[in-house]
């Protein structure tokens, strides 16, 4: 037989049996369906927070008080208590592969606004602390000045509900602020202040429903020092100066740290380093339950399996007949496989059009841009076709070794 | 050239109590015969069908196919003569029911590997020496008993084959039907193809030029019939 030929018989047994057919593919349509829905949102998940990532800077490099490792196993445990001070800060920022650097301390304590005294969450940093972290300015400017501050879009909407915030004065540890400018809100990495545009919060949130993380007053660093008594700071964020290099500047900033303090009492990370473990953890993640999607295709298998032998016996008639008149074995084996490997393909590509639609709708409501990748569509139609032949050899290897007299007589 | 030799065929069917179907058969046929084998049921004459037709081995004997002994070949090489050189005609026709007239008779060009366009073109020509050209496309279920007995006819002779082997080919038709049938095969037999029909009616048998009777797996009688004549006088009374 010519190899097109046993498609076409195949072809001609699926048509006469449309609906059993249909309700044989089920389970790979589902299968298919669920595994590639769950590997492209994971994708799209992916890439989308990759992106944000990136827009945070690919180049930027924190350090954070306490050793790595320290207090983890070994049964050493050790209070985190920073070391970092104002001329780490200054000495980072010196570095030749460095752009900036800037101190980060947070702080809660009352503020005084036009309307009265409020608890607020303050931010101790620097003038380039809005490029660094990748917040845009959506009014006025960066502070520079020791009597300017900076906020957030939510804080300018909660502090300063009537009127626009920049221009405005606020009042901190009995010292008088000018609002010189507002960022948008921080994000958690799922694009959710992107998404929405201008900072605007998606969905009409009201200001009482902004995460308090998003509600921030930016003011100079060392006024926050003073304000709560240390001479240390949080955090240090920097940029390098070249998003190739970042691991070795990452090594100079170590280097440099460990001169100046002597002990290493400090962690230097990248975003990018972040970026792989997250990436790590969520591939394992979405792995993990895209195989236990794949039980479905297991037993979508052995449904094609359980109804090829049913119409085995159904056309041992038929087989004898065609044995009669010169079908060799592997005439019948490759013809009972075609069809068991036509009807999973074409499972798979009802599952791939399911998956394709489950994913525009879910990356739509979830904010996510995912799709169909080349090489999602070609393991899905790969696989298809290997369960096809997997569980389609028992019933068609039953077909070829029937006796054609004993075939022949079959009612 | 005999179309087939049988020397001394057995077939034994192993059980607790072996059954003998057939008992030291020898036989040969030549080309362009019309043989019928005769015998009541259980005379062995469906196990002479099936070793003959290659569908399965002698217990014991030799049996060349167009001078190629049996025993000597694969189950894949026996595939490829069932589809090359014998045609098979069935009692109950045997047709594919999901599929038309057409691609029934061309179903074992399909298995011999002839292009689509190729065996369409001879499953019609055979299609219209069976008188069926106007019905290619209908499916078994839309055709009467003897015109499904032409289409199984038609598919027996696609491949040209050495050999047609008809198993009550009249069985399963009413006796008007069946005469038809029975010309159909003897207008074969008149250009030339080797005819065997197993039968158990004796107004079959007595169409073949010759008449083989098995009885107990013996052949019991082996004659000419007043059929084997010159052709010339045979038809008139194929037409009568």
């Amino acid at each position: 037989m010519r190899p097109l030929d046993y498609l076409r018989e195949a072809g001609t047994d699926l048509r006469s049996a449309k609906l059993r057919s249909l309700l044989t593919s089920l389970g790979i349509i589902i299968g298919v369906g669920s595994v590639v829905m769950l590997l492209s949102l994971g994708e799209g998940v992916r890439d989308t927070i990759s992106r944000n990532f990136a827009d945070l800077g690919s180049t930027r490099i924190t350090v954070s008080p306490g050793a790595p490792g320290r207090g983890v196993g070994g049964g050493a445990f050790a209070p985190i208590t920073s070391t970092l001070t104002l001329d780490d800060v200054a000495a980072i920022r010196a570095l030749d592969d460095v752009v900036d650097a800037e101190p980060v301390l947070q702080a809660v304590g009352p503020i005084v606004t036009s309307q009265g005294p409020r608890p607020a969450a303050l931010t101790g940093t620097g003038p380039g602390y809005a490029a660094l972290t990748g917040l845009e300015l959506e009014a006025g400017r960066t502070f520079a000045a020791e009597r300017e501050a900076m906020l957030s879009r939510a804080a300018a909407d909660r502090y300063f509900p009537d009127r626009e915030a920049v221009g405005a004065t606020l009042t901190v540890g009995g010292q008088d602020f000018e609002v010189v400018g507002v960022v948008e809100n921080l994000t958690l990495g799922l694009g959710a202040g992107q998404a929405g545009g201008g900072g605007a919060p998606p969905g009409g949130q009201n200001d009482d429903d902004r995460p308090s993380f998003q509600v921030a007053i930016y003011l100079p660093a060392q006024f926050v020092m003073d304000l709560v008594g240390t001479d240390n700071v949080s955090q240090i964020i920097a940029a390098a100066a070249d998003p190739a290099t970042v691991e070795a500047t990452v090594e100079r900033v170590e280097a440099l740290m460990l001169e100046r303090h002597g002990v290493e009492d400090f962690r230097v990370d990248s975003i990018a380093e972040l970026l792989e473990s997250f990436d790590q953890i969520f591939g394992v993640l979405t792995g993990f339950l895209a195989a236990i999607a794949g039980i479905s295709l297991l037993v979508g298998g052995i449904g094609i399996m359980n109804i090829m032998l049913v119409v085995v016996t159904e056309r041992t008639r038929e087989i004898g007949i065609a044995k009669a008149i010169g079908a060799t074995r592997r005439d019948i084996v490759l013809q009972f496989l075609a069809e068991a490997v036509l009807i999973s393909l074409l499972g798979g590509m009802l599952g791939l059009l399911l998956a394709w639609v489950g994913v525009a709708l879910l990356g739509e409501a979830l904010g996510i841009e995912a799709g169909l990748s080349a090489w999602i569509i070609s393991l899905a139609l790969g696989v298809s076709i290997a369960i096809g032949v997997f569980f389609g050899v028992a019933p068609a290897w039953r077909a070829a070794r029937m006796d054609p007299i004993t075939a022949l007589r079959h009612e | 050239m005999p179309v087939l030799t049988l020397h001394e065929v057995s077939k034994v069917y192993p059980a607790a109590v072996p059954v003998t179907a057939l008992d030291g058969v020898s036989l040969a046929i030549e080309a362009g015969e019309f043989v019928a084998i005769m015998g009541a049921s259980g005379s062995g004459k469906s196990t002479l069908m099936n070793l003959l037709g290659l569908l399965d081995r002698p217990t014991a004997g030799s049996y060349l196919f167009e001078e190629r002994d049996v025993a000597r070949l694969s189950d894949g090489d026996l595939a490829r003569i069932r589809r090359e050189r014998i045609g098979f005609v069935f009692q109950s026709f045997n047709l594919f029911a999901r599929k038309s007239g057409l691609d029934n008779v061309a179903l074992p060009l399909t298995f011999a590997g002839v292009p689509r366009n190729d065996r369409h073109r001879r499953a019609r020509l055979m299609l219209e020496r069976v008188g069926l050209s106007d019905r290619a496309h209908h499916r078994p279920s839309e055709l009467s008993g003897g015109q499904q007995q032409r289409v199984a006819i038609a598919r027996a002779l696609v491949n040209e084959p050495a050999l047609i082997l008809a198993d009550e080919p009249t069985g399963n038709l009413d006796s008007r039907t069946g005469a038809e049938i029975l010309d159909v095969l003897r207008g074969l037999n008149e250009t030339g193809v080797t005819l065997l029909v197993v039968t158990h009616d004796e107004r079959v048998a007595s169409m073949a030029r010759r008449i083989i009777r098995l009885s107990d797996g013996r052949v019991v009688a082996d004659e000419r019939t007043p059929g084997d004549r010159p052709r010339a006088a045979v038809a008139p009374e194929a037409a009568a």
